[in-house]
Order: structure tokens, then C-alpha cells, then sequence
């Protein structure tokens, strides 16, 4: 009965078909900032650059000309530097996922518990979250400099006996890129297990 | 309620604020009188901004004032990319300093000197042969200005506390590759954090700084024979060997992998580095930019060969462009007057003074006198008489392939493979590659490319 008295209301008041186009107009109002946004700063670009991968192009009008997929082609078949990079982006996240995933899980469960500076612990695990990767970047290539702080440190400790030049090899490089990175991004993954953790029932 | 009405006052006074800060963006310029044709010159080059905005100023006030001219100037970070997006939106300034010639040209963003009032005249300060550069189709685009030229900065200090000295007890820098393979061993002690050679390897300093340029210093050539039209990589052996001389010896900075130029500069200015290959843009970086803790000075790139040596590379890329779409019959004589003015003696004089830019023509200059603390502005300036421009390469088309900056950095430098495997491998390639391009849409025929008489020997001169 309430259902139906409801719906009369709503008919009487006029909240029928062109109030709700009305509603989809005003939405579409709102979201047509974004949308359009979208389109020109992202979807035309995409379809501009997809359009000029077809042409033998270095900005001087009579040297750009039609090529088809011969761009493409070189990529994969000329370019040995598109597969490594392809691998190297493998490699990294083979390394990098398995380290992150767990040690956020854990650091969430921690911050879970009730312990004095919980909210302190979790402000300074998400600080590094908002360091722009520039910054980042700049930091550790510094801390792992042949005279960088790590060397230092591993040498005083004993591990090592002269200091290891990090970015001279891909392994040694990758492990710098393998740490900075995580750093950098754990703290957003802590707050997404934190998120689901504090859902799990008592 | 209380609260709410504080709530209001706060966010009226915000709003307020801020339309403030957009009404004062919007200002107009309420100095300029409306006789005034405002010309806007941008550049890139931050390092001489103070000197030449000095001298703008002056200008402003003077002539300027007199002409009814006011010159507006602005230094643009990444200016290739502003002034792309200008152009492409028909905006941008009356003159601009960049590089791409051809891709200015074409796209019809800049306008000829000779179409301009006044603009024949103005070209014949100037040897046809020094316009060569510039021109397109018989029309000349810009003119020369100041140049780069390249040498080794060295340490004096690190040079006498090791002996490494002349006659006199100075600083002896090194004149051949192997004088500079020992001299960087000889200036080395880890145990001091000392190191007789620093090389950023983050950018390509490696590969066009210590390897491909100097070739020609020792070869007369740059990669690329002019002579024949032909690439020819075999000039780059020595200096590769001597670089990879040095990195085996451990004579070099170590991680350098993670330095960049100014971190090496940086390094140098300490005092813990013997040599460093360097270009006249760092002598303000020297003196002004970074406090530098050791007596340095500015020597020759070293060859292979003395008494046969050539020139080495210097760079000269004119000035001043003028914008086609800003030219038109009411503002076309003061734009004249503004880049006749900018582009003139008087004006480079007062650059090579402050240090800030080195005249293109030796002789014009050579008898200024700089004051005494300029000395390494005066070794980079005395550089001008053995240096010459590299010459215009034979374009080319790799189809993807790696170009010879790659192959040094990632497989000659970690000794992937040997040098003269990298060279005959770039020599087919790149030879190739001309075969290529010319194949397919070429702008010029090979001959464009070719100077048979091409000789920059240091014994000629």
C-alpha cells in the first residue's frame, strides 16, 4: 500500500519520465567536464599517435611519409632494446611482487593491532607513497653511489670489503631498482590490506 | 549559527582572495604606451639571462624609448617543445633562439632575413660561406653568433701535487691519448677519493663528449667522411681504447653509471678530479654556479698523433629566428631593428665580456681584453682557432636498429663485444642505412652530402 501511495505521490508530483531525463541531462552535465577532458587530452592523442605510427616521421613536413606497419616491424624485429626492456620489466616484477604482497600483508596485519603509535606507524609506512619517483629516483641513485651511505654501511658492519658500484651491472642495478621501488609503493599497498583486514570479523 | 556565520566570513574572504590572484594575472601591461610595439624575444639560455636582460633593459630605456620599441625577454625551460606548441597554435614570440632549421622552414614558422626590411643589407656583414648553414633554397634563416667549443678541464692543483709539470713547474695537461691515459693513472689515489678522469655515463658524455668527437681531433673526420660520403667508424678506435684504457686501469670516477653532468661537475669543482671533458658553457658553471675549490684551467683535446692533428669539433648554431606569423607591414621595420641590434657586435661584445657567449669570428675579438680572472674564458675563447663545426652527415635509416650512441654505451663499454667488431658492424649498418633513406624519400641527392674538399687539418692552417 505504501509502495503504491508512493509511487502516486511521485506521479503527482510530476517525477515521471522527464524528470528523470531531466535527472540524466544534469548527470551527464557534471560527468561532461571529465568526459570531454578524457576525449581531448587522452583518447585524441591515443588515436594521433596510433595514426602517425603508420608514417616515417621526425617533424619536418617532407621528410614525414606513409610506411604502413614498418614501424611496427622494426620495433620487433630490429629493435633488440624493445625486448629487453620487455624482459627487464618481467624480471623486475617477478622480483618485485613477491617481496611487496607478503611484507605489505604482514605490515597490515601489525598495524591492525592495537599498539601504541598505530596511527604514527601507518602516516610514516604511507609517507613514501606521495614522494614523486623523480625525487625517488634521485635519492637512492645518491645512497647507492660507489661513496653512498649503503656502502658505507655494509662496509662498517663487515658484509663487505670494498664498496660495490650498484648501477655497473643489471643485477646489482636491479636490486637498487627492486628497493627504491618497493620503498616507494608499499605504503599504498599496506593501506589496502589494512582496509580489508579491519572488514575481517573479530 | 555562530559558527556558520564565521564559516561565511571565512569563505568570502577566501574567495575574495583568489579572485584577486586570477584579476592580477589578467593585468595588461600599463607601463607600455599604445604607440609602443612590444617585440617578445624567448631563448633557452638561462646561464646568460642576467647579462642580456641588463642589456635589454638599457636598451628599453634608450633607444627603445626613442624608436617607440619595447623588447620583452624570456628564458623558457624545454624551449624546443614551447615553441612547438606556439608555433602549432599561431602564437609564440617575434623572435625566438632554437634549433630545426628545416622543420622551421618548412612548416613556414619563420621568415627569410632577406624578405625582411633591410635584410640584404644587414647579410652582407657576413661571409657567404658562414651562411651556408643556415640557408635553405637560397634563403637565409639565421646567422651566426657565438659558438661552443670543447676542451679538457683540468685540475692545476692535483696536477703539481703529482708532478705532472712541465719545465716551469706547471700544470702540464696531456697532448696525446697516451699522455692521457697515464696522466689519468698517474692523478689516481682511491685512498683520497682522487681520480684523474671523470665521465658522467647517465647521458651520452661517454659516447659524443670522450669518444666520437674527438675522433675528429685525431682523423679530421666525425663518423661520417664527408670526402667520400661515406660512414666511417674506424676514427673512433683510438679514443675507445684509451677510454676503456682508462676504466680498466681504474683510473676513472666509479659509479659513474649514476652520474649525471652536473654531479660530475660537482665532483670536479671539489677538487678530487684530475681531467674532465668540457664545453665553454661550463665556465659560468665554474665560477658562478658552483664554488670550485681548485685552481683549473682548459687545455686542447688530446690526440692520437700531434704533428698530424686536426681540428676539433666546435658547435655553431646561429641566434635568432624571426616568426612569420608575427611580421606584418606595421611591426616588420622594428622587428628589423630589435634583431639587427641583438644579432650585432656590440651586443656579442658585451657577452664575451660577461662571459656568458663566445663570438663566432676569432678575429673580430681576439684583441678584447678580458679581465684577469678570466683566464679559462680566454683558453676556451683561443680554442676557436682549432676547432671547426662537424660536418652535415648523409641522413640515414636504421629501421629500428641501434644507433652507434647505443652500441658504444651498452655493448662496447661493457665489453660485450670488441671494438672493431661495434665498428664494422656500425660501418654496414649505418652505410646501409643510407641506402635506405635514399631509397625511399630523399629531400637532397647524395651529392648534397658530399665536400670533396674537406680538409681541416691543423698543418694546412
Amino acid at each position: 500500500m505504501k509502495k503504491t501511495d508512493a509511487s502516486a505521490a511521485i506521479r503527482k508530483k510530476g517525477f515521471g519520465r522527464s524528470e528523470r531525463t531531466k535527472q540524466t541531462v544534469v548527470s551527464y552535465a557534471m560527468l561532461s567536464p571529465l568526459i570531454i577532458g578524457f576525449c581531448v587530452f587522452t583518447i585524441y592523442p591515443i588515436l594521433w599517435a596510433a595514426r602517425l605510427s603508420l608514417f616515417s616521421y621526425d617533424g619536418i613536413p617532407s621528410d614525414t611519409f606513409f610506411v604502413g606497419l614498418q614501424n611496427y616491424f622494426n620495433a620487433f624485429a630490429n629493435d633488440s632494446t624493445f625486448w629487453k626492456t620487455l624482459l627487464n620489466s618481467f624480471i623486475f616484477m617477478a622480483i618485485k611482487i613477491p617481496i611487496e604482497m607478503p611484507l605489505a600483508l604482514i605490515i597490515a596485519v601489525l598495524l591492525n593491532r592495537k599498539i601504541k603509535g598505530r596511527n604514527l606507524f601507518r602516516a610514516v609506512y604511507y609517507m613514501p607513497t606521495i614522494i614523486s619517483m623523480a625525487i625517488v629516483g634521485l635519492v637512492f641513485s645518491s645512497m647507492f653511489g660507489y661513496y653512498g651511505v649503503i656502502n658505507n654501511a655494509l662496509m662498517k658492519i663487515g658484509i663487505i670489503s670494498e664498496p660495490i658500484e650498484w648501477f655497473a651491472d643489471k643485477g646489482h642495478a636491479m636490486i637498487t631498482l627492486v628497493v627504491a621501488s618497493i620503498w616507494n609503493s608499499i605504503g599504498l599497498n599496506i593501506l589496502y590490506f589494512l582496509a580489508a583486514v579491519q572488514d575481517v570479523p573479530q | 549559527m555562530k559558527f556558520n556565520k564565521v564559516k561565511r566570513i571565512i569563505a568570502a574572504g577566501v574567495t575574495l582572495v583568489m579572485t584577486a590572484c586570477l584579476i592580477t594575472g589578467c593585468g595588461a601591461d600599463k607601463t607600455a604606451d599604445l604607440d609602443t610595439t612590444v617585440i617578445n624575444i624567448w631563448t633557452g639560455d638561462a646561464h646568460s639571462k642576467t647579462v642580456v636582460q641588463r642589456l635589454i633593459d638599457k636598451f628599453n630605456e634608450t633607444t627603445g624609448k626613442e624608436k617607440k620599441i619595447k623588447i620583452e625577454y624570456t628564458v623558457q625551460g624545454n624551449i624546443g617543445n614551447v615553441l612547438e606548441v606556439s608555433m602549432n597554435s599561431n602564437q609564440g614570440p617575434e623572435l625566438f633562439a632554437s634549433g630545426g632549421l628545416q622543420k622551421y622552414v618548412e612548416n613556414g614558422w619563420v621568415k627569410a632575413i632577406e624578405d625582411m626590411p633591410g635584410g640584404t643589407e644587414f647579410l652582407k656583414n657576413y661571409n657567404s660561406d658562414d651562411l651556408k648553414s643556415y640557408q635553405i633554397d637560397g634563403k637565409t634563416y639565421k646567422v651566426p653568433f657565438y659558438v661552443t667549443t670543447f676542451g679538457i678541464m683540468y685540475n692545476k692543483d692535483l696536477f703539481k701535487e703529482y708532478g705532472v709539470v712541465d719545465e716551469n713547474g706547471e700544470a702540464k695537461p696531456p697532448r696525446t691519448l697516451d699522455e692521457f691515459r697515464e696522466t689519468a693513472k698517474t692523478l689516481t689515489h682511491p685512498d683520497k677519493m682522487q681520480y684523474g678522469l671523470i665521465v658522467p655515463l647517465k647521458g651520452n658524455d661517454l659516447v659524443n663528449s670522450a669518444v666520437v668527437y674527438p675522433a675528429m681531433a685525431s682523423h679530421g673526420k666525425f663518423i661520417y667522411d664527408p670526402v667520400d660520403g661515406k660512414y666511417d667508424f674506424s676514427c673512433i678506435k683510438d679514443n675507445m681504447e684509451c677510454m676503456l684504457g682508462i676504466k680498466n686501469d681504474k683510473s676513472m670516477f666509479p659509479s659513474a653509471e649514476s652520474l649525471d653532468n652536473d654531479a660530475a661537475r660537482a665532483q670536479f669543482a671539489e677538487g678530487n678530479i684530475g681531467m674532465i671533458f668540457s664545453g665553454c658553457y661550463d665556465y659560468g658553471v665554474m665560477t658562478t654556479q658552483f664554488h670550485t675549490d681548485c685552481d683549473w684551467g682548459v687545455a686542447q683535446i688530446p690526440v692520437e698523433d700531434p704533428s698530424n692533428a686536426y681540428m676539433q669539433r666546435m658547435a655553431s648554431d646561429g641566434y635568432l629566428y624571426i616568426n612569420n606569423n608575427k611580421v606584418n607591414d606595421s611591426n616588420a621595420e622594428k622587428i628589423m631593428e630589435v634583431y639587427k641590434w641583438f644579432q650585432s657586435d656590440e651586443m656579442l661584445e658585451e657577452l664575451y665580456r660577461a662571459g656568458v657567449a663566445l663570438p663566432y669570428n676569432y678575429e673580430k675579438f681576439k684583441d678584447i681584453e678580458l679581465s684577469e680572472d678570466m683566464t679559462q674564458w680566454k683558453e676556451y675563447f683561443d680554442l676557436l682557432k682549432t676547432s671547426h663545426v662537424i660536418p652535415e652527415v648523409m641522413p640515414f635509416d636504421l629501421r629500428g636498429g641501434k644507433s652507434y650512441s647505443e652500441i658504444i654505451k651498452q655493448e662496447v663499454w661493457t665489453e660485450n663485444i670488441s671494438v672493431d667488431d661495434a665498428i664494422d658492424d656500425l660501418n654496414r649498418r649505418y652505410n646501409e642505412g643510407v641506402d635506405v633513406y635514399f631509397s625511399n624519400n630523399p629531400k637532397y641527392p647524395k651529392d648534397h652530402y658530399v665536400d670533396k674538399g674537406w680538409d681541416i687539418s691543423l698543418n694546412k692552417n
